[in-house]
C-alpha cells in the first residue's frame, strides 16, 4: 500500500465527515425561519434585501429602502411600507441571499448547508448496511464451499435483475416514511457488488498458500474465514464503499425528488431539489443549487474513492 | 448454440421465480393485515371474493405463494383501486411508452458511451488519461433527476425550444410523430447521458485490453493510421462485451427510466407506479414491480443470447451463465 | 388592459358571475355569435363514468352537465338571495297550494340525440333510479323527503312530499334527467360496471363524440339540442394531462385554450401573455385547521367495544366520551381561540396566496346570502393569544421555546394532504407562526385514502383541510352533533344550541326568522371556533382570449358552455 498515495483520498474521507457535521453551522441564515416570506419570497441568488426592526415587529424587510424626510419608504411585495424612522428599534441591516431565497422565504445556501448533513449521514449509513450485508454474504459464499456459493450467488443475482427503485417503491408502499426506511432500503439493494468483490477476494485467497497451510493445520472453514480470509478481503472493500457513498448520494436524493425519500420536514437536497419542481420555469436556482452541491460532493468523493483504489491495487485498471 | 439456449433460458427462468418470489415476501413483510392491501374499498362483495380467491388470501402462506405465481404468469393481478379497471389493462396501455422511452435512451446511452470512450481512449493514448477520467466521473455524478430539469430550464423554460413535460398529442398522424419525437428528446437525452459513463468507462477498458493484442499490433506494423486500427480493426471486438453491459444495464435503465418519467410527466410504466403508490393502489404497485423485474430478467436473456450469437467462444464454455461477466 | 383586469379582479371580489376581462367590443364586423371553432380544455383527471348517478368528481360534473339537462338550471345568483332557476327541461313549475305537490311541465318538442322524445316518464325513471339501493347513488339523501315522483302524461311530471320544507324545490331538481329508452335497458344491479359510454344518448347541447381513457373525452354540438343555434363551437375537447404543472406549460404553449385552478404564482405568467385572461372569482371554497376535541384513538375504541355490543354509537356516547376522553390541547375554548388569534391570515394571504384570498369571516361563505357580511375578520393578535394560554395553565417551564402544562409539551401533529404543495408550504407558515406563541407543530403530510382513514375514525391532532360549499348553504354537515358520527363534524363538536338552530333552519319558512337564526348561529360559531376558519381562496382559471361569451362563476366553471363563440378566422396557437 502506497501511504502517501493513499493520504490524500483518506483525508478527503476525512474532510468529508467532518464537513457533515460542520457545514451546517457555516449557514448565514436559519435554515428553517421564514422573517418574512411575503417580502423575501423566490429572491434570486445573490439578491440583497434590507431587514428593517419596527418595535412592534422586528422583522420587516424589503427589498429597497429609500428616505423622505422622516420616513423610510420600504419596497416590498405586496406593497409599500412606510416605516417612521422614530419607529425603528434597530438600524437598518442590508443582508445578501448568495444563492437565492425559495417560495417560503427561506435562504437556499442555509438550508443547501443544513441539508447536508442528513444527505451525507443517510447515505454514509446506507453504504455502512450495504457493506456489513454485502460483506456477511460474500464471506460466506467465498468460504465455505460451492454448494452455498451457488446458493447464495442466485439470490444476488435476483436481487441484481431489480430495478433498484421499484424495489425501493414497493418497499415505501408497505411501510410509513422514515429515515430507517431509507437507509434500509438503499442499503438492502446495494450490497450485490461488495458481495460479489469480498467473494472473488475470498475466493482467491482461500486458493493462496497461507490458506492451504491452515487448512492443512486443521483449521476449520469459518475460523479460517474469520482469522485469515476476510481481513485480507476488506482492502478491496473499503475502496468499493467509497465508490457507493457517491452512488448512494444520488440514489437517496432520487428517492426523496420521487417523495418517497425521508419524510418532511427534514431537508436533504433532493428534498430541496424537489421543492422547486412546481417552479422551474420562474425560480429555477431552488431546484439547480442543491444540484451542483450533490454533484460536487459525490465527484468529490468517487475521484477520492478512484485514486484510493488506485493507490492501494497496484496496476489496478482505471 | 441450441443447448446454450436452453440452459440460458432455464437459468433466466429461476432467476425470475426468485424475482417473483422476492415480491410476495416483501409484500407480506407488510405489518398490517395483508388481506386489506388487496381490499379496495370501492369494490363490490362480488369482486371482493373473487380476489379472495384468486389470491387464496384465507389459506396458508404456501398455497397463497402458488396462487400468487400462477396469477401473476397468467398475467391477472387483480383491479386496480385508482384506475378501476384490471391492473393488467393499465399496466399494458403504458408499456409502449416506456419502451420508447428506454430504448431511445439506450440508443442515446450507446452513442455517447461509445463517443466518451473513443475521446478516453484517444486521451490515454496521447497520455492525459487522468483528465478525461475525471470528466467522465463528473457526468457519472449528475443525478439523472437533476440533470433532466436543468435540460428542461435551459432548453423549454429558457430557450423555448422544446416542451418542457409530456408525451405529446395522442395520435398517429405523421405531425403528431414529429411532436412526439420532440417530446422524446430530453427525456431520451437525459436517461441516455445519466448511463453512459457506465458505458464508456466499460468500453474503454475493453479497447484498452483489445489495443495492445497481436492482432492489432500487426495491424499498426502494416503501417495503417492509428485512426484505422482503432476503427477497422478494434472496435468490433472491443464491442461485445457491450452487449453483456447492455444486458447488465438493463436494471438501471429500468430504474431511471422512472425517475426520467417522473421529471417529464412522461406518461409510462414508472410514472404509473409512483401515482400508483401515491394513491395507495397496491395491486398495481405489486404488479408494477414484478413486471419491472421480469422485463430486466427477459431483457438479459435477450443480451446474453445476442452475446452468444456473435461470439461463438461464449457458447462453448463450460461454465454456468456467468460467462463474460466482470 | 390593467385596468381591465382590476375591475374584473374587483367585479369577482364582489362575487357572483365573474366575467372576463378584455371581454371589449367584438372585432369589427363581427357582433353577433357565429357558430364554428373548437375549444380544448385542460383536465389533470378523466371522467369517472357517464353515468350521472355515479359522477363523484367536480370534473364528471363539469362533463355531463355539458351532455344532460336537468329539470332547472340554478343561475349564480346567490349573493343576497337564495337562487333562482332558469327553465331547462321544464319550462314551468308550480306548487299545490299545500306546498306538498309539485308539477313540471315539460318543454315540448324536446328530443333525446336519437330522436325519441323526452318525456315525463324520463324524470320518473331518473328517481327511480338514483333512490334505488342497487344504483346507491351518493347524493340519495337528498331525495329523502320525495315521497313519488310519477309521469301525469307525457309532458307533466309531479313529485309529491312527505313535508313541506324549504329547500323541496331544488332537491326535487338536483340531479340529470336520464333517459329511460336507453339506461333502462341495463338493470339497476349492473349500472355500476357498465361502460355507458358507447352510443351515448343525450340531450344537451353537446354529445359524445369519443372517449380515449385518459388521453381526451371529444364532445360534438348535439344537432338535436333543442336551443339552437347553440351551441356555438362545433366540438369541445377536455384533453387530460399529467400535472397542473404541464397544463399551465400547454396554455402558455397554445396547445390548450383554457385551464381551471391556475396557482397563484402561475398568475403573472398568465396575465402576461396577451393571449390569456386570467378570470379570478371567489371559489366557494373555505380553509380551516380542525382542531379535535377528542383524544385520538379514543373513538376507534369505542366504537370498537360498541360492535361487540352490538351496536353503533350515539350523540349520547359521543358527548360521555368527549367528557371522559377529552383531548389533551384542544377541548379547550380557550386553547383554540389562542391558536386562531396566533394564525396571521393576512400573512398566509399575501405570501403564499399572493392575494388571491380573502380572510374568512365565518363558517358561511361570504359569497353566499346569509353570510353576515358585518363580521370583521377574524384578529390577529399574539399578546392575547399568549395570555389566554397562560390562562390555560400553559408556561414554558424548562426554557426550550415551548410551552408546557402538566409536564407535558404543547406540541401536535397537523395532518395535510400530500401532492398539495401550496397546502404544505402554507403548513410550514403556520407551524412558524405558532412557534412564536410556543406551540411545536409537527407537519405530517399523508395520501388522501390515508387522511380520510385519519378523519373517519378521528385519529388525529388538528388537520389543514379545505371545504367546498355547495349553494345551498348548511352548517349541519360540519357543526351539528349527528355529523360527528356520519357526517364531516371531523372534530366532534357538539353544541346544543347549535343543533337546534340547524334543525330549524332546514324547515323555517319566514325569512327573517331565517335570517335572525342564521346570524344567531354564526355568532355562536365565531366564538367557539371549533375550526380555525382561515380564508376563502379565489379561482383563477387562465382562457384564451379569442372566446367570446365566456360566463364562468363560483356555481360552475363551464356555466353555459353553449353560449361560447369564437370570432372568425381566429385560432389557436403561436
Amino acid at each position: 500500500m502506497s501511504g502517501r498515495a493513499a493520504a490524500v483520498p483518506l483525508a478527503v474521507f476525512g474532510v468529508l465527515l467532518a464537513a457533515a457535521g460542520a457545514l451546517p453551522l457555516a449557514a448565514p441564515f436559519d435554515p428553517d425561519a421564514m422573517p418574512d416570506t411575503a417580502a423575501l419570497r423566490v429572491l434570486p441568488p445573490l439578491s440583497t434585501a434590507f431587514r428593517v426592526a419596527r418595535r412592534d415587529r422586528p422583522d420587516v424587510w424589503a427589498t429597497a429602502v429609500t428616505t423622505r424626510g422622516d420616513v423610510l419608504i420600504l419596497e416590498r411585495a405586496p406593497r409599500p411600507l412606510e416605516v417612521k424612522l422614530s419607529d425603528l428599534s434597530a438600524p437598518v441591516e442590508s443582508r445578501t441571499f448568495l444563492l437565492g431565497t425559495d417560495q417560503l422565504g427561506r435562504d437556499i445556501l442555509s438550508r443547501c448547508l443544513s441539508g447536508s448533513r442528513l444527505s451525507i449521514l443517510v447515505a454514509g449509513a446506507a453504504v455502512a448496511v450495504a457493506a456489513l450485508v454485502g460483506t456477511a454474504v460474500g464471506t460466506l459464499a467465498g468460504a465455505f464451499g460451492p454448494r452455498l456459493d451457488a446458493g447464495l450467488m442466485r439470490v444476488t443475482d435476483v436481487v441484481l435483475s431489480f430495478p433498484r427503485v421499484f424495489l425501493v417503491l414497493l418497499l415505501a408502499s408497505l411501510f410509513s416514511r422514515s429515515v430507517t426506511l431509507v437507509v434500509l432500503a438503499l442499503g438492502l439493494t446495494g450490497w450485490m457488488g461488495i458481495a460479489r468483490q469480498v467473494r472473488a477476494e475470498t475466493l482467491s485467497l482461500r486458493a493462496r498458500e497461507f490458506a492451504l497451510a491452515a487448512t492443512a493445520l486443521g483449521a476449520r472453514p469459518a475460523r479460517l474465514a474469520l482469522r485469515h480470509l476476510l481481513p485480507n478481503a476488506l482492502t478491496p472493500v473499503l475502496t468499493e464503499i467509497g465508490l457507493r457513498f457517491a452512488g448512494a448520494l444520488l440514489a437517496e436524493s432520487s428517492l426523496s425528488y420521487l417523495g418517497i425519500g425521508v419524510p418532511p420536514p427534514q431537508a436533504t437536497w433532493g428534498t430541496i431539489v424537489a421543492d422547486g419542481r412546481d417552479s422551474l420555469a420562474t425560480a429555477w436556482w431552488i431546484s439547480v443549487v442543491p444540484g451542483l452541491f450533490l454533484v460536487a460532493t459525490a465527484l468529490a468523493v468517487g475521484a477520492a474513492a478512484d485514486s484510493l483504489r488506485r493507490a492501494l491495487i497496484p496496476g489496478a485498471r482505471r | 448454440m441450441g443447448r446454450y439456449l436452453v440452459r440460458r433460458s432455464f437459468s433466466s427462468l429461476v432467476t425470475l421465480f426468485g424475482v417473483l418470489t422476492l415480491v410476495f415476501f416483501l409484500v407480506r413483510l407488510h405489518p398490517g393485515d395483508v388481506s386489506l392491501l388487496y381490499d379496495d374499498p370501492g369494490m363490490d362483495d362480488a369482486a371482493r371474493e373473487a380476489i379472495r380467491r384468486a389470491y387464496g388470501l384465507d389459506q396458508p402462506l404456501a398455497s397463497q405463494y402458488v396462487l400468487f405465481l400462477a396469477s401473476t404468469l397468467r398475467l391477472e393481478f387483480g383491479s386496480s383501486f385508482s384506475h378501476h379497471r384490471p391492473v393488467a389493462q393499465v399496466i399494458a396501455e403504458t408499456i409502449p411508452l416506456t419502451a420508447l422511452l428506454a430504448g431511445a435512451g439506450l440508443f442515446v446511452e450507446l452513442l455517447a458511451g461509445t463517443g466518451l470512450a473513443l475521446l478516453l481512449d484517444r486521451r490515454r493514448a496521447a497520455g492525459r488519461g487522468t483528465i478525461a477520467g475525471t470528466c467522465v466521473l463528473a457526468l457519472h455524478s449528475i443525478p439523472s433527476f437533476w440533470l433532466g430539469l436543468v435540460l428542461v430550464a435551459v432548453f423549454a423554460h429558457g430557450l423555448g425550444l422544446l416542451p418542457p413535460s409530456g408525451a405529446g398529442p395522442p395520435g398517429a398522424a405523421a405531425v403528431h410523430l414529429v411532436d412526439r419525437l420532440r417530446h422524446l428528446l430530453l427525456p431520451a437525452a437525459t436517461l441516455g447521458l445519466a448511463g453512459a459513463p457506465a458505458i464508456a468507462r466499460h468500453l474503454a477498458a475493453s479497447l484498452e485490453r483489445v489495443s495492445s493484442a497481436d492482432f492489432v499490433r500487426t495491424a499498426r506494423a502494416k503501417g495503417l493510421s492509428p485512426r484505422a486500427v482503432l476503427l477497422r480493426h478494434a472496435l468490433k471486438p472491443a464491442l461485445l462485451p457491450v452487449v453483456t453491459i447492455v444486458g447488465l444495464s438493463l436494471p438501471l435503465l429500468v430504474s431511471g427510466a422512472l425517475v426520467v418519467e417522473v421529471v417529464f410527466a412522461w406518461p409510462g410504466m414508472g410514472r404509473l407506479a409512483i401515482n400508483a403508490l401515491h394513491a395507495r393502489d397496491y395491486p398495481l404497485v405489486i404488479a408494477c414491480t414484478a413486471v419491472a423485474g421480469a422485463a430486466v430478467v427477459a431483457g438479459g436473456l435477450v443480451a446474453d443470447l445476442v452475446h452468444a450469437a456473435i461470439d461463438p467462444r461464449v457458447r462453448d464454455a463450460h461454465s454456468s451463465d456467468r460467462v463474460g461477466r466482470p | 388592459m390593467r385596468l381591465a383586469l382590476l375591475l374584473t379582479v374587483l367585479s369577482g371580489l364582489s362575487c357572483g358571475d365573474g366575467t372576463r376581462p378584455g371581454e371589449g367590443p367584438a372585432p369589427e364586423g363581427v357582433r353577433a355569435p357565429v357558430r364554428g371553432g373548437e375549444a380544448v380544455i385542460a383536465s389533470i383527471v378523466d371522467v369517472e363514468s357517464f353515468n350521472p348517478a355515479f359522477a363523484r368528481s367536480t370534473f364528471t360534473n363539469d362533463v355531463l352537465r355539458r351532455l344532460f339537462l336537468p329539470l332547472l338550471l340554478e343561475q349564480p345568483d346567490f349573493a343576497d338571495h337564495p337562487p333562482s332557476y332558469e327553465p331547462a327541461l321544464a319550462l314551468s313549475h308550480e306548487f299545490s297550494p299545500d306546498r306538498l305537490t309539485l308539477e313540471f311541465r315539460l318543454r315540448p318538442g324536446a328530443v333525446w340525440s336519437d330522436g325519441t322524445p323526452i318525456t315525463a316518464r324520463d324524470v320518473a325513471f331518473t328517481h327511480e333510479a338514483l333512490t334505488s339501493p342497487e344504483v346507491a347513488w351518493a347524493g340519495v339523501r337528498i331525495k329523502d323527503r320525495i315521497a313519488s315522483v310519477r309521469a301525469v302524461d307525457d309532458e307533466t311530471v309531479e313529485f309529491r312530499f312527505r313535508e313541506d320544507a324549504p329547500s323541496n324545490l331544488r332537491d326535487a331538481i338536483e340531479g340529470l334527467v336520464m333517459p329511460s329508452h336507453a339506461f333502462g335497458k341495463v338493470p339497476f344491479a349492473e349500472w355500476r360496471t357498465k361502460d355507458f359510454s358507447r352510443d351515448l344518448v343525450v340531450d344537451g347541447p353537446f354529445s359524445l363524440a369519443a372517449h380515449r381513457k385518459n388521453e381526451e373525452i371529444v364532445l360534438e354540438r348535439n344537432p338535436r339540442y333543442h336551443d339552437a343555434p347553440r351551441p356555438y363551437l362545433d366540438r369541445v375537447v377536455f384533453r387530460i394531462l399529467a400535472s397542473q404543472s404541464q397544463a399551465i406549460e400547454h396554455v402558455l404553449g397554445g396547445h390548450v385554450d383554457v385551464v381551471e385552478a391556475v396557482p397563484p404564482d402561475a398568475a403573472e405568467r398568465i396575465r402576461a401573455d396577451r393571449r390569456l385572461d386570467l378570470v379570478v372569482y371567489p371559489n366557494r371554497q373555505i380553509d380551516y385547521v380542525a382542531w379535535n376535541e377528542i383524544e385520538p384513538g379514543a373513538w376507534t375504541l369505542l366504537r370498537g367495544s360498541l360492535e361487540k355490543e352490538g351496536r353503533t354509537p350515539t350523540i349520547e356516547d359521543l358527548k360521555r366520551l368527549k367528557a371522559s376522553s377529552p383531548h389533551p390541547l384542544f377541548a379547550d375554548a380557550r386553547v383554540r381561540r389562542a391558536l386562531s388569534l396566533a394564525i396571521d391570515r393576512v400573512d398566509v394571504v399575501d405570501s403564499l396566496w399572493l392575494g388571491f384570498a380573502h380572510p374568512s369571516l365565518g363558517p358561511v361563505h361570504s359569497s353566499l346570502w346569509p353570510c353576515d357580511r358585518a363580521l370583521p375578520p377574524f384578529p390577529h393578535d399574539v399578546a392575547r393569544a399568549r395570555a389566554l394560554l397562560a390562562d390555560a395553565g400553559f408556561r414554558d417551564l424548562d426554557g426550550d421555546g415551548i410551552l408546557d402544562r402538566g409536564g407535558r409539551a404543547f406540541s401536535f401533529a397537523l395532518v395535510t394532504n400530500v401532492e398539495n404543495k401550496l397546502r404544505e408550504r402554507i403548513a410550514l407558515k403556520l407551524k412558524d407562526q405558532l412557534a412564536k406563541v410556543g406551540v411545536d407543530v409537527r407537519f405530517e403530510p399523508y395520501e388522501d385514502a390515508y387522511v380520510r382513514k385519519l378523519l373517519s375514525d378521528k385519529n388525529f391532532d388538528a388537520r389543514l383541510g379545505a371545504w367546498r360549499v355547495s349553494t345551498k348553504p348548511e352548517v349541519r354537515s360540519s357543526y351539528h352533533s349527528a355529523s360527528a358520527l356520519s357526517g364531516q363534524n371531523l372534530v366532534a363538536y357538539t353544541n346544543a344550541r347549535v343543533d337546534e338552530i340547524v334543525e330549524a333552519l332546514e324547515t323555517a319558512r319566514d325569512p327573517e326568522a331565517s335570517d335572525a337564526l342564521w346570524r344567531e348561529v354564526q355568532s355562536i360559531l365565531r366564538d367557539d371556533e371549533p375550526y380555525a376558519l382561515l380564508y376563502e381562496p379565489l379561482r383563477l382559471n387562465a382562457v384564451a382570449r379569442r372566446f367570446r361569451g365566456v360566463r364562468m362563476n363560483a356555481l360552475e366553471t363551464y356555466f353555459k358552455l353553449e353560449e361560447w363563440w369564437v370570432a372568425d378566422g381566429t385560432s389557436r396557437g403561436r
